[in-house]
């Protein structure tokens, strides 16, 4: 003989008010997904070597290192990295490398479709830029980010 | 009085400026460039030496000497566009007596074109 147990009622299962859903209530908002979107895009774009490099820097250069006394891991710069490369798109099979300056500042650098050198340095307060293959060099304000994303890594 | 054109040159190359596969231009980018005189520190010293006052932090490994002729330095600021008189000035340091700068600005677009030219030293191996 089978016995069937009856449907639980709706209240038999129920969460304290602490735990509930806090979509309908005024003031709490659900975490941004925006830090985990932009690991996610430095890890593919930049590869386990480079993604692991920028938390080297961040976890290891914070006090002033080396011999003539780097300045650390500048945040902005980091921020403009990660905004850049989240935006970019590199030749395929190829991922830059990323240096840290001995002022902070972070450094990127690729090869474009023909092998010649691209390099953009983020810093605190704007962005420097190489295009080998024209010459070109130049520094802009970080307003400009996507622009310099445009004219360097939009292939 | 700056160093003679036959000399050779070092610059210490850490883990921040080099990642296994690429050099990073920024060695080079600015002014006073720091650099060290193989005339008055052999290479094995220089290994040495900055073993011990550059790895800061640990995690901050030297990986590589980048070596250069003066004179060729100089060639190569000259042949650049716009040229640049590049010199490499005597800058004793505590620490490092040999301790020299490259006091010129040098652009991005010059310092990649040094880089090419650094005969890169490895590492000694460890005798057993």
């Amino acid at each position: 003989m089978i016995a069937y147990l009856p449907p639980p009622s709706a209240s038999a299962y129920s969460l304290i008010e602490e735990l509930r859903e806090p979509m309908g209530l005024p003031g709490i908002h659900r975490v941004a997904m925006d830090d985990l979107e932009i690991e996610q895009a430095l890890l593919a774009k930049l590869g386990a070597r480079g993604w692991g490099r920028i938390h080297h820097f961040r976890n290891h250069y914070n006090q002033p290192w080396g011999e003539r006394r780097g300045e650390p891991l500048s945040p902005r710069a980091l921020d403009l990295l990660a905004r850049f490369v989240t935006a970019a798109t590199f030749p395929t099979g190829s991922q830059p490398s990323v240096f840290l300056t001995d002022h902070g500042t972070l450094e990127l650098c690729w090869e474009d479709a023909t092998g010649a050198a691209r390099q953009v340095e983020f810093k605190a307060d704007g962005i420097d830029y190489f295009i080998e293959a024209t010459g070109e060099e130049a520094s802009v304000g970080s307003d400009r980010l996507g622009d310099i994303v445009g004219k360097l890594a939009c292939t | 009085m700056p160093v003679g054109a036959d000399e050779n040159i070092v610059r210490a190359i850490c883990s921040d400026k080099w990642d296994g596969q690429r050099l990073a231009p920024s060695l080079f980018v600015g002014a006073g460039t720091s650099v060290s005189r193989l005339a008055l520190t052999s290479l094995d010293d220089h290994w040495d030496l900055f073993r011990q006052y550059v790895q800061k932090p640990p995690e901050r490994m030297l990986e590589m000497l980048g070596e250069i002729n003066v004179g060729e330095l100089h060639a190569i600021g000259l042949a650049h566009t716009p040229s640049i008189e590049l010199t490499v000035e005597p800058r004793p340091e505590d620490w490092n007596p040999a301790h020299a700068e490259i006091p010129q600005r040098i652009s991005r677009g010059l310092a990649n074109k040094i880089l090419p030219a650094l005969k890169r030293h490895r590492p000694p191996q460890a005798s057993c």
